[in-house]
């Protein structure tokens, strides 16, 4: 029976989720510009993975510095449901920065475990972590934060928060929640709306369309949750009015 | 035999009786428990308009998106109303109703207004749950009344007839007081 008991929680604590603080609070990290990379944790040659991450880091703080979000969608909806009609976005920013933050920031910590590769890039001075933020958290152990639901709001920012459900691996799932946070913000800045109804006595349609086409300027990820029961990812970003 | 008999009526009564009669479960279980309280019972701001909607699609992000794209489409709706009520007050005020030329530029400008700027609107609140193999989306989006009014300001503006005609009546005093509030509480946030 012990050893049953053992097993279980040898189990649980193998297949529980860590991660270290900064990653889930990135807007408590002293320094700015910063940025977190989550990739594939390396199956060969570690230092190539990490050196990669980097390069990938300082390319996504060169997005966040200024990026021009451009696209939209449209939905169709009948008696029979709400039905997407198609979605195309794009993204464009100064790509003459990321060289920039290659010679300026550096790798401030890393993360490795079975499934991803997590690697923080920031100024080596500014960005001196503490112990507390360097300490690992389990994902298990955190509840769910307020803004999950509720979206916060400070002076002279937009917030929004992107989510996503799992999306074949860890990694691509994470990806997928930030680049959604960071279409929430574009269409939280200007969202043009145009919406065609047809209604008659028998039926009832609306078409409905939304273009963006922004610039957001200094995008912060500001918190990381995710729902370990319901398998959602969520993060918070927010940036500049 | 005979006993076979009847015990088969006995029983067939028996099973009409019950199907006949209604059970006391009901025919369809609505879990209502986690509907969240705001999509029922939305806010209420004279200075915010409020919009919420639900969606359900297997992929999470498509039921969010759909739900927050018609409630934001919903908000449109209301900011037309809003634009209407003053263009109607505007046009009884100034009697540019036998002006043609001005009240289709002040039309032209209500309608951009109406169908392309929404800058601000936030999803306030966000509830997603699994609803059998779907993904089901609660949102509840918010757009600042005065920035509809500042955004209507700004395009009547643009036309110089429109604004001589316009800032001498009193809706635009008023229209403009709204603005100025809004302003203010935005430096103030």
């Amino acid at each position: 029976m012990k050893f049953i008991v053992l097993l279980i929680s040898l189990c649980s604590a193998a297949l529980a989720q860590e991660y270290p603080r900064w990653f889930l609070q990135q807007d408590k990290l002293p320094c700015r510009p910063n940025a977190v990379m989550v990739m594939q944790a390396p199956s060969l040659q570690k230092e190539y993975a990490v050196e990669l991450a980097f390069r990938s880091g300082c390319e996504l703080a060169a997005k966040y510095t200024a990026v021009r979000v451009n696209g939209g969608q449209t939905f169709w909806t009948t008696e029979a449901g709400v039905h997407s009609m198609g979605a195309h976005y794009s993204e464009v920013f100064d790509s003459s920065l990321i060289e920039q933050y290659q010679s300026t920031l550096k790798i401030i910590d890393t993360f490795i475990d079975r499934n991803k590769l997590i690697v923080l890039v920031g100024d080596s001075v500014s960005c001196a972590l503490d112990d507390a933020m360097r300490s690992f958290v389990r994902i298990e152990d955190v509840p769910q934060p307020s803004w999950v639901e509720t979206l916060p709001s400070a002076e002279g920012f937009y917030f929004a928060v992107g989510t996503s459900e799992e999306y074949y691996t860890e990694v691509s799932s994470w990806q997928r929640a930030e680049q959604n946070a960071v279409l929430a913000l574009a269409r939280t800045t200007h969202t043009k709306v145009v919406s065609v109804q047809k209604k008659s006595a028998v039926e009832s349609q609306d078409l409905f369309n939304e273009e963006v086409d922004v610039q957001l300027k200094s995008v912060e990820i500001s918190e990381r949750w995710r729902d370990a029961q319901k398998k959602i990812f969520y993060i918070l970003a927010r940036t500049k009015k | 035999m005979q006993i076979l008999k009847s015990l088969f009526a006995t029983a067939l009564v028996a099973v009409l009786f019950v199907g006949c009669g209604g059970g006391s479960e009901p025919l369809q279980k609505t879990d209502t428990g986690d509907v969240p309280d705001w999509y029922v019972s939305p806010p209420s701001d004279p200075n915010y308009l409020y919009a919420v909607n639900t969606s359900t699609s297997k992929d999470m992000q498509i039921a969010v998106d759909k739900a927050t794209q018609a409630a934001r489409t919903e908000l449109g709706r209301q900011v037309e109303v809003k634009v209407n009520a003053l263009q109607k007050r505007f046009t009884e005020e100034t009697g540019i109703g036998d002006d043609a030329q001005l009240l289709d530029q002040f039309t032209q400008a209500s309608k951009t207004v109406v169908s392309t700027s929404l800058s601000g609107s936030t999803e306030k609140q966000k509830k997603i749950l699994k609803d059998g193999n779907n993904w089901r989306a609660y949102v509840l989006v918010g757009y600042p009344l005065g920035a509809a009014q500042e955004a209507l300001r700004e395009q009547i503006k643009k036309n110089e007839q429109l604004y001589t005609k316009f800032r001498a009546s009193q809706t635009y005093k008023e229209l403009d007081e709204e603005v100025q509030k809004y302003e203010q509480s935005k430096k103030g946030e």
